[in-house]
């Protein structure tokens, strides 16, 4: 039973991102950095719920604003998968 | 004065009645933040400061604000703006030297930066961990062999921190102590305007000519130098001059800091047994330890100038272009709307959201670094030094002050 009436997405703009690995550190689950560049690699569009703390945390915390999180209303159909 | 781990005296509060106090602003206690930031923090919208040179600049003291500034880059972080707030004409003697991408904009900052975000990423930087670990063990075997007392900044940190970033460039280690000596005086404020720029000119050259040489093998080595060589240099996205200067960057920044940040989480430690017991009991507490002496102690603690491009709104007020801006780190760090009782070292508060790296495009490159090694000394001297305790007398352990970055002197132990 989802403790939220809603469900976050994530996306993440490689262009802002300055690599600082801080939303690594809030959630390796979600976010990875790229092995080239160290910029940003998101692992899970919308990410588990138990996430959600640590998802909105990164988005916070990122330096250069490069993490957006949208809250969708639960109802909306999630793609297939889930994960992108 | 409450939370002074001294007791240092609540007197000596700037009496100006001018709207302008000064800037920088004397401590009362050593170790906090001047009281006057709770003021600036009580009244909406910024104060305003005079500095040195008799300009004037906006003051942002709150968390919300400061974030607000640094996360928005019409505020230029390059100190050849017009209007970019001067801290001292000793600091302003290195500023003109050849900026490293730290005092660029976009997009010349994401240009240079993006060349070493790769190396302290993360992941890197966690494969590390054991390297840093054995370095910092060897050290401390060394000055436990020696016996007590010793001066845990001379004698470990000093030497760790400049070790690791040696390593990660591969400076010889018979140089060590000429750019630790390079560092330190490159970081005092208050001395004649040539002494800290002679520092900067003579590890420019040194790095010159280690570039020069680096330049015949970069194939054959493994270091975050010939890397840059291979990758960047070659293929003509960076010169040799621009190579010298981020390494200088890279070599200053590394180390100075990182050491001093150490001896004042130790002297956090030890004036709070309470804390240290904390630890002990549940080692798990580390990684948020650390954040809570960065945030606690803000070491970089004049940061962050800028100058606006623009016109911008913060906190209510219209910052005009060309107006300097301080969006000081130190008051957001103690700002008790982020963070209840900031005086107090609490290593089970909520901490990770400080900005004691700064915020923005600019926020520190090494943090993941700096956060291995914090916690390759906090996870282990305590354990290997049960019985540690200050050879002195604690008050007289003297913080640096009003030093561009905060620190100790010396941090005298025995055990």
């Amino acid at each position: 039973m989802s403790k939220y009436n809603f469900k976050l997405r994530v996306t993440v703009d490689e262009d802002l991102c300055v690599g600082a690995g801080l939303c690594v550190l809030s959630s390796s689950d979600v976010f990875d950095q790229r092995d080239d560049d160290g910029v940003v690699k998101l692992l899970q569009v919308y990410p588990d719920e138990e996430l959600y703390e640590k998802v909105l945390g990164a988005s916070r915390k990122c330096p250069s604003h490069a993490i957006k999180v949208e809250q969708l209303p639960n109802d909306d159909p999630v793609p297939e998968g889930g994960a992108q | 004065m409450s939370g002074c781990p001294i007791n240092a005296p609540a007197n000596g509060r700037s009496s100006e009645s001018s709207n302008t106090p000064s800037f920088p602003m004397p401590r009362q206690c050593p170790f906090l933040p001047p009281q006057e930031y709770r003021d600036f923090q009580q009244q909406p919208g910024p104060g305003k400061v005079r500095m040195w040179d008799g300009t004037v600049a906006w003051l942002f003291t709150r968390y919300d604000d400061v974030r607000a500034v640094l996360g928005d880059n019409r505020f230029s972080g390059n100190p050849g703006v017009p209007g970019f707030p001067s801290l001292s004409a000793a600091r302003n003697a290195v500023l003109d030297l050849e900026p490293a991408f730290i005092r660029m904009d976009p997009p010349q900052h994401g240009h240079f930066r993006r060349m070493l975000t790769k190396e302290f990423m993360i992941k890197r930087v966690s494969a590390m961990r054991p390297k840093i670990g054995a370095i910092f063990d060897r050290l401390l075997d060394d000055v436990l062999r020696k016996g007590p007392p010793a001066n845990l900044v001379e004698d470990l940190f000093l030497p760790f921190t400049s070790e690791v970033i040696a390593w990660i460039l591969d400076v010889p280690a018979k140089d060590h102590c000429f750019f630790q000596e390079q560092s330190r005086l490159k970081v005092l404020l208050d001395v004649d305007p040539s002494v800290p720029k002679a520092a900067s000119e003579r590890i420019l050259n040194y790095l010159d000519n280690l570039i020069t040489e680096r330049t015949k093998d970069p194939e054959d080595r493994e270091d975050l130098l010939s890397r840059l060589i291979i990758e960047q240099v070659r293929p003509g996205h960076l010169s040799h001059r621009e190579l010298v200067v981020m390494a200088e960057l890279l070599l200053m920044a590394g180390h100075e800091t990182t050491a001093n940040q150490m001896a004042l989480g130790v002297y956090s430690f030890l004036s709070n047994p309470d804390q240290l017991t904390l630890l002990r009991d549940d080692p798990a507490l580390l990684r948020n330890a650390v954040e809570e002496m960065l945030r606690l102690h803000t070491i970089v603690h004049y940061n962050a100038f800028r100058v606006a491009l623009e016109d911008i709104e913060v906190a209510g007020q219209v910052i005009r272009k060309g107006e300097g801006v301080i969006a000081l780190i130190a008051g957001a760090n103690h700002d008790a709307a982020a963070f209840e009782n900031p005086e107090k070292f609490d290593i089970t508060r909520k901490a990770d959201h400080h900005v004691a790296f700064s915020y923005g495009i600019h926020q520190c490159l090494g943090q993941p670094l700096a956060r291995v090694e914090l916690q390759a000394v906090f996870g282990s001297l305590f354990e290997r030094i049960p019985t540690l305790k200050f050879a002195v007398p604690q008050d007289q352990i003297l913080g640096k002050g009003d030093h561009f970055v905060q620190g100790l002197e010396t941090l005298p132990v025995t055990w």
